[in-house]
């Protein structure tokens, strides 16, 4: 009996004490229930998947050049929606030449007149380290945010950086819960 | 007794589901990459040719006089300027230096022309004589040229005893002096006559000088 009444309180408290740690977490009690459905698919895709830069098309980078902007999609491709928090580049080559460049990264807005969110606006090395963000908005189920990357090269920039080509992977990171 | 025990479980259970509330409290993410991307920077190489057939990289060009060289003639010298790299320069910037002249030949050498391959035929030296002329007598000596301090060109050119060379008549630089890949070939012409006064003194002796060029990919702005 007294046994009974042992595992009796503790399954009580550890169920307490879950549900409340859990529910604390959660943004809202919908998306919620999704845990509580069972089985769920958190996946996303990057629209185009071929590489956005390329100075066949784009030209050369030199001090006060234009920017090259580029658009990329983030598909939210799985059954519960995510925000955008964190983007990370991994370079090769002359990697040097990443600490001559600017990037600025936006996320569009959706409506008409709707102004785009500044995700990240520095030299692109400083990404080489990954930086955290905080998307515009949530994205649902089956929609998309668009991402307008541009890149430049700075008018201060010095002759030390004539003549580099580095390649570089641009990785954005999401996640659930899509609270900020 | 059994109350301890009861409490004891109560108070392990209690730390495990903290624990494991602690680990809900993480994230679900997802990363994915756009690879491949790649960026490269321009560049600038200035080549110099003396005959428009031989060119150069980073290496000196000579102007040489002819041998005989004697008061009253006049030797004409051209060198060529081209750009091999990837992007135009806007500008180009010249000095004199380097004058290595023991006996003072210089003080007797006139430069009296020089044009450019946008002043096709025009004589520029009028403004350097302004500029250069220490003496002020109305003549540009080779010393002049080389030691002068040109206040004329100073808030146009990054060094103030520094000529500039551009690609347009009204100085906009909408066009570049120096197109990409080699794309055309700039011409600066100069002339320089031995002093009909000069005196026997000068007698197989030589001077010689640097003329130093750099080619910018954007106009110098104070």
């Amino acid at each position: 009996m007294k046994h009974k009444q042992i595992v009796t309180s503790a399954l009580t408290i550890m169920l307490v004490l879950s549900l409340v740690m859990f529910m604390a977490n959660q943004p809202s009690a919908s998306a919620s229930t999704v845990f509580l459905g069972g089985k769920v698919k958190f996946d996303m895709e990057l629209s185009p998947n071929v590489p956005l830069f390329c100075p066949d098309v784009d030209g050369y980078f030199y001090p006060g050049s234009p920017r090259v902007t580029k658009k990329l999609e983030v598909i939210n491709v799985g059954d519960i929606p995510f925000r955008i928090c964190r983007f990370e580049v991994t370079f090769h080559g002359d990697t040097y030449l990443a600490t001559g460049l600017q990037m600025e990264i936006l996320e569009l807005g959706k409506g008409k007149g709707e102004k785009p969110h500044v995700l990240y606006n520095g030299t692109l090395s400083s990404l080489g380290e990954g930086v955290e963000v905080s998307g515009k908005s949530a994205i649902p189920q089956g929609k998309s945010a668009t991402l307008q990357l541009a890149v430049w090269m700075t008018e201060t920039a010095g002759s030390e950086y004539q003549g580099l080509t580095m390649t570089a992977g641009i990785a954005v990171t999401v996640h659930f819960p899509p609270a900020t | 007794m059994n109350k301890k025990i009861i409490f004891a479980s109560i108070f392990v259970i209690g730390m495990l589901a903290m624990a494991m509330g602690i680990g809900t409290y993480s994230y679900f993410t997802s990363t994915k990459s756009s690879t491949g991307n790649i960026f490269t920077s321009g560049t600038l190489n200035l080549q110099l040719s003396n005959d428009n057939v031989n060119w150069y990289d980073g290496v000196t060009t000579t102007w040489a006089s002819p041998s005989g060289w004697a008061p009253g003639d006049e030797v004409t010298s051209s060198i060529y300027l081209r750009n091999t790299g990837s992007i135009a320069a806007e500008a180009v910037y010249a000095y004199w230096n380097n004058l290595v002249d023991p006996d003072g030949l210089s003080n007797v050498i006139n430069v009296t022309w020089l044009s450019d391959s946008t002043w096709i035929g025009e004589n520029s030296i009028g403004p350097f004589i302004t500029a250069y002329d220490a003496n002020h007598d109305g003549n540009l000596t080779l010393a002049e040229l080389v030691y002068g301090l040109s206040h004329w060109n100073g808030p146009k050119t990054p060094d103030p005893n520094q000529a500039r060379f551009y690609a347009d008549y009204n100085e906009t630089y909408e066009h570049p002096v120096l197109t990409a890949n080699a794309g055309n070939i700039f011409e600066i012409k100069m002339k320089y006559k031995f002093m009909e006064t000069a005196g026997n003194e000068y007698q197989g002796k030589s001077a010689s000088f640097d003329l130093t060029l750099a080619a910018w990919q954007h106009h110098y702005v104070p």
